[in-house]
């Protein structure tokens, strides 16, 4: 390729060595030598990189190959209208790999790219043969494949002449021809690419070739390259036979065959070619096209002939050796087994999908089409097998056609195909078969995902083209077979499971039978019983006869006597002076203020606790106002008013005045608290009249008169709603609020208590009894106090042995339920009635 | 009528405690009866408490409560099946007034009066126990622990001991779970995502902690609320059976 080594020499023109890559400046004498054509013959004047090179030309082959792509190098007889369309001189053209090389007549800049893989064989092939380097030079100049391919064809190669050989090269691309010639002229080449002139002398050539003139079918460059190569340079001549400077036997085979013109889509899409693999490219042409050590290792007849590289003919360890490597068929029988073998594993599942295509319209219809656009039509064929030799033929009927027949191949239905494949592409096989026509045929991988088989099955690996011919296979694992291959046994089981539980039949509901009359009768009677026997338990401490007298005085049984009776008083009077303290420091003849925030529904627990407070306060001789934020409450604010004045001996109104209801919940507080609603201007519940009509309450008009907000709540809303607003609106220090609640709103309320914002906070019937203790009466708070110690220890039993039960073991069920619970062939013919 | 009252009185209780058997027709009876003769007690005590003394024109009161008493008939018309598109616009701005202006004061009421007094007396508490002795008493919290001790044993093992030191030993433990619920309970109720980071594990470690403290609290609290909603149930119970009990033996009697 020199077009494309010139500009690239060109642009990295040694003279500055700040412009040179780093491999390439650590070469400067190697450079000078090819280029000054004064290529040493004397192998002590060789770097010594090169002088451990077999010859000179092969390092170029090599390079040459392996820089070049393979498919790029294999097929120049069908890229000669590539060279008319595409200027090797437009430096915007060439691909980047293409356009990163450097020239290909410089081997020492370019070795260091060179592959291990390929490097190594020659290098090997060279040690082996040093011994005949000397005898047979030309022999040893070229590389094993050329060389036999050279021997195969010897007589059209002696027949060859320049003018045959750069006449053939009219059918070849410039940059091809020159590829193919860069072995013999490389020195030549490499001086006529650093000419200036001869660039632009290349540019106008290259113009008149594009008119169409095929008498001068090369540049002058190139006929000036052409005319230097007759002109020999010593190093080459020296080294290198006279055929090593003719077309390669592949070259020259290729252009006396009468080689269907290019299709378009080969020449228009490179960057398509590119990405095709080596392998697909070098299977269908000749056989000189094959690299040796691919060709040489199945065909064959013995082993032994094969020159091996050294890690090929190194003993393996088994368990280091991959598989794949393991699997190198070592004779020809088994080669073509394995290669029919295989050829049937790679082509079944594109039959199968084809089937597939019939019967399911929605997975393979579009696989169809592109067959039908492609016309590739993959099929398990015999493996062809050449007449003469009865080897493998290196190539399949179907694949030469797709190559050969390329008008029928259209570039616009690949362009178009490859955009709708889109990413399905991107799934589809690599390095299968899918993967040697760009993804046209739709791979296995891409059925895979429609058939729900490969899940617990894993399919082998894709064999390529590469295997047809005797490579090793390399298995291609799916992200399912990756899967499976990771832990197949548990994938299977877990897809298993999840099918028999998406495929289980609804089961009903397993409820209990249902109880029969006899029994939900005989339940609710054990149901009954127990509740009388708790009732009666409760009741028996209230009969009077049964109740405990101490010195002519009625004492509950839960009470203890004497010294702990002494304790248990002193308690309860430490509580109530800690919670009730502030009404001791009240003065006489100050206003309190209750509110009754209790209904009907809790009066039994809130009634003796009122009355209580109502005697504390008044046994302090304060004057009581009682409202309530309940309608309900103002009635039973009234008769709890009455009782104590009736035990007091008092008459209503003069100490004890019941305002009623304050509508308005919280902004009824909010009025009073800050004075919006008058005292003085709530009216008696029972009389109707104005708080200041009574006598004993002239001077009481706002809240600010109030001494202490007592508050006689069921419920923690009502309480914190006086709790709050008396935190907000009052700002008097001497205003006490103090709370007796229910035993529920007890937790509520402590928080307030600790902060101080409650004064005082007693609670229930044991705060009411304190209250009576303290007062050494016995009333009803005491009276309960019995049965409510009953209460409470029979509950305690109960949460006792029902947490016991619950913690044992559940008894076997009888089988009449069990069987109720399963579903029997009744429920099932139901279910599918109701279907 | 006082007797009829008392005798009433009983066969309602009676026919409550008829759900022993199951439910019935009695109780349902019962219930019904309570729930009607509340609802209507509740509306005579508002005509004859609320509307009465502001509707009757020797009070004279009439014009100071004019605004409420439009608000109240506008939000009458909202009864009615067919309403149209006026009578709900003034409706609802009486009950936007009614919710809002209550709204209001809770918010205001719960910011002011419950919500920063808390976290100031959460703020407040001090672990150190000496801190909760009596007024006066010089003590420093090395002797505090030092009197810990016999005064421990003497009240386990002889009832006595000093109470200053007892129940400064029990203020602070109570402060103590007072952090600890506090603290616990608000993480408890941090909804966050795994934190990242390499302190991402110790901060959850964190919270996870703190959340337990707080689940064990609430599980505290809600034990306790359902405890004390049972006594006080027992104790509407054994008023009712005292009050059957009273009113047998008080005939006889």
């Amino acid at each position: 390729m020199p077009a494309e080594s010139d500009e690239v020499v060109s642009d990295e023109t040694p003279s500055d060595e700040g412009d040179l890559p780093d491999w390439m400046s650590d070469l400067p004498a190697e450079s000078d030598e090819v280029v000054s054509d004064e290529t040493p013959s004397d192998d002590g004047d060789l770097p010594d990189w090169m002088s451990d090179m077999p010859a000179v030309d092969e390092p170029a082959e090599a390079e040459t190959e392996a820089i070049t792509p393979d498919w790029l190098s294999d097929m120049p007889a069908e890229s000669d209208e590539v060279v008319s369309d595409e200027t090797p001189s437009d430096d915007g053209d060439l691909p980047d790999w293409m356009s990163d090389m450097p020239a290909v007549d410089e081997p020492a800049e370019t070795e260091p790219d060179t592959p291990d893989w390929l490097s190594e064989m020659p290098v090997v092939e060279a040690d082996d043969e040093t011994d005949d380097l000397d005898v047979e030079s030309d022999k040893v100049a070229l590389p094993d494949w050329l060389a036999e391919a050279r021997a195969d064809d010897s007589g059209k190669e002696d027949d060859l002449t320049d003018k045959d050989m750069f006449a053939s090269e009219e059918t070849l691309p410039d940059w091809l021809s020159d590829a193919a010639t860069t072995a013999g002229v490389a020195g030549a080449t490499a001086s006529a690419m650093l000419s200036p002139d001869d660039e632009m002398s290349e540019s106008t050539e290259t113009d008149g070739l594009s008119d169409g003139e095929t008498e001068i079918p090369t540049p002058a460059w190139m006929s000036e390259a052409a005319s230097e190569s007759l002109e020999t340079p010593d190093w080459l001549s020296d080294d290198a036979s006279a055929e090593s400077l003719e077309t390669p036997d592949w070259l020259a085979g290729d252009s006396d065959q009468d080689q269907p013109p290019t299709p378009d889509w080969l020449t228009e899409t490179p960057k398509t070619e590119l990405t095709t693999p080596d392998w697909l490219t070098d299977v269908p042409t000749d056989d000189t096209t094959t690299p040796d050590w691919l060709t040489k290792m199945p065909t064959t007849e013995s082993a032994d002939d094969i020159p091996t590289a050294d890690w090929l003919d190194t003993p393996v360890d088994e368990a280091s050796t991959p598989d794949w490597l393991t699997e190198i068929p070592q004779a020809e029988t088994d080669i073509e087994i394995e290669i029919e073998t295989e050829t049937k594993i790679e082509t079944e599942p594109l039959v199968e999908a084809e089937s597939e295509a019939d019967h399911d319209a929605q997975s393979s219809n579009w696989m169809a089409n592109l067959r039908d656009e492609t016309e590739v039509e993959p099929t398990a064929e015999p493996l062809p097998v050449d007449s003469d030799t009865g080897e493998f033929d290196g190539q399949f009927a179907w694949l030469s056609n797709l190559r050969s027949d390329d008008a029928e191949a259209d570039t616009a239905d690949i362009a178009d195909t490859e955009s709708e494949l889109g990413d399905t592409e991107s799934v589809g096989e690599t390095a299968g078969l899918g993967a040697a026509v760009g993804g046209l045929i739709p791979t296995p991988a891409d059925e895979r995902i429609d058939t729900p088989e490969p899940l617990v099955q894993p399919k082998l690996g894709k064999t390529t083209s590469a295997a047809a011919v005797g490579m090793t296979t390399l298995p291609t694992l799916e992200p399912q077979d990756a899967l499976l291959k990771s832990d197949p046994d548990s994938l299977l089981h877990a897809a298993n499971e999840f099918y028999e539980i998406a495929t289980k039949r609804p089961q009903p509901a397993t409820l209990p039978a249902p109880l029969t009359q006899p029994e939900k009768l005989m339940g609710g009677a054990i149901r009954a019983g127990l509740y009388l026997l708790f009732i009666s338990l409760l009741t028996l401490p209230l009969i009077p006869g049964l109740q405990r007298t101490v010195d002519n005085h009625t004492v509950a049984w839960t009470e203890p006597l004497w010294a702990k009776g002494e304790v248990l008083a002193k308690q309860r009077s430490e509580l109530i002076s800690e919670e009730l303290g502030v009404i001791d420091i009240q003065p006489v003849n100050s206003v309190a203020l209750v509110s009754f925030d209790y209904t009907p529904a809790t009066e039994g627990e809130m009634k003796p606790l009122a009355q209580a407070m109502l005697r504390r306060l008044r046994g302090q001789g304060m004057r009581i106002i009682a409202l309530s934020l309940n309608p309900e409450g103002s009635a039973l604010a009234q008769q709890t008013i009455d009782e104590v004045l009736t035990q007091r001996g008092e008459t209503y109104g003069d100490t004890i005045i019941n305002v009623g209801f304050i509508p308005g919940q919280i902004n009824g507080i909010r009025a009073l608290l800050s004075e919006a609603q008058r005292l003085d201007n709530l009216t008696d519940f029972q009389s109707g009249n104005d708080l200041n009509q009574f006598d004993n309450w002239q001077e009481v008009e706002t809240f600010q008169d109030v001494r202490l907000l007592l508050l006689l709540s069921d419920e923690a809303t009502t309480a914190r709603w006086w709790i709050e607003q008396m935190d907000v609106q009052s700002n008097s220090a001497e205003q006490f609020l103090l709370a007796a609640t229910s035993a529920t709103v007890s937790p509520f309320m402590q928080p307030y208590r600790d902060s101080e914002q409650l004064h005082g906070h007693i609670a229930g019937i044991n705060g009411a009894a304190a209250m009576e203790s303290t007062r050494n009466t016995f009333g009803l708070a005491r009276q309960m106090l019995d049965s409510q110690s009953i209460a409470h220890l029979i509950i305690i039993i109960l949460i006792a042995a029902g947490t016991i039960i619950g913690w044992m073991p559940p008894l076997n069920e009888p089988d009449e339920k069990k069987e109720k619970t399963e579903p029997t062939d009744e429920d099932h013919d139901n279910e599918e009635e109701d279907e | 009528m006082e007797l009829f009252g008392t005798v009433i009185a009983a066969l309602l209780t009676l026919m409550v405690f008829s759900y022993i058997f199951g439910d019935n027709v009695l109780f349902k009876l019962a219930a019904h009866i309570f729930v009607g003769v509340s609802v209507g007690y509740a509306l005579i005590i508002l005509g004859y408490e609320v509307f009465a003394p502001v509707l009757n024109p020797n009070e004279g009161r009439l014009f100071s409560v004019l605004p409420a008493l439009i608000f109240c008939f506008l939000l009458i018309p909202k009864l009615l099946p067919s309403q149209n598109e006026l009578v709900n616009t003034l409706g609802g701005i009486a009950m936007a007034f009614v919710l809002g202006v209550g709204a209001a004061l809770s918010v205001g009421g719960v910011l002011f009066g419950t919500l920063m007094p808390q976290i100031s007396a959460t703020m407040s508490l001090s672990l150190n126990p000496t801190h909760y002795m009596e007024p006066g008493t010089q003590i420093s919290l090395g002797d505090w622990f030092i009197a810990l001790g016999p005064t421990l044993r003497d009240s386990l093992l002889y009832g006595t001991g000093d109470p200053n030191i007892l129940d400064s030993l029990g203020q602070c433990l109570s402060a103590l779970i007072i952090i600890l619920g506090t603290v616990g309970t608000f993480f408890y109720f941090n909804f966050v995502v795994r934190p990242s980071g390499p302190l991402g594990g110790l901060r959850e470690g964190f919270v996870r902690f703190w959340a337990g403290m707080g689940r064990i609290m609430i599980i505290f609290t809600l034990a306790a609320l359902f405890a004390n909603t049972v006594i006080a149930r027992v104790a509407v119970l054994v008023s009712r059976l005292q009050f059957l009990v009273g009113l047998i033996f008080n005939s006889q009697g």
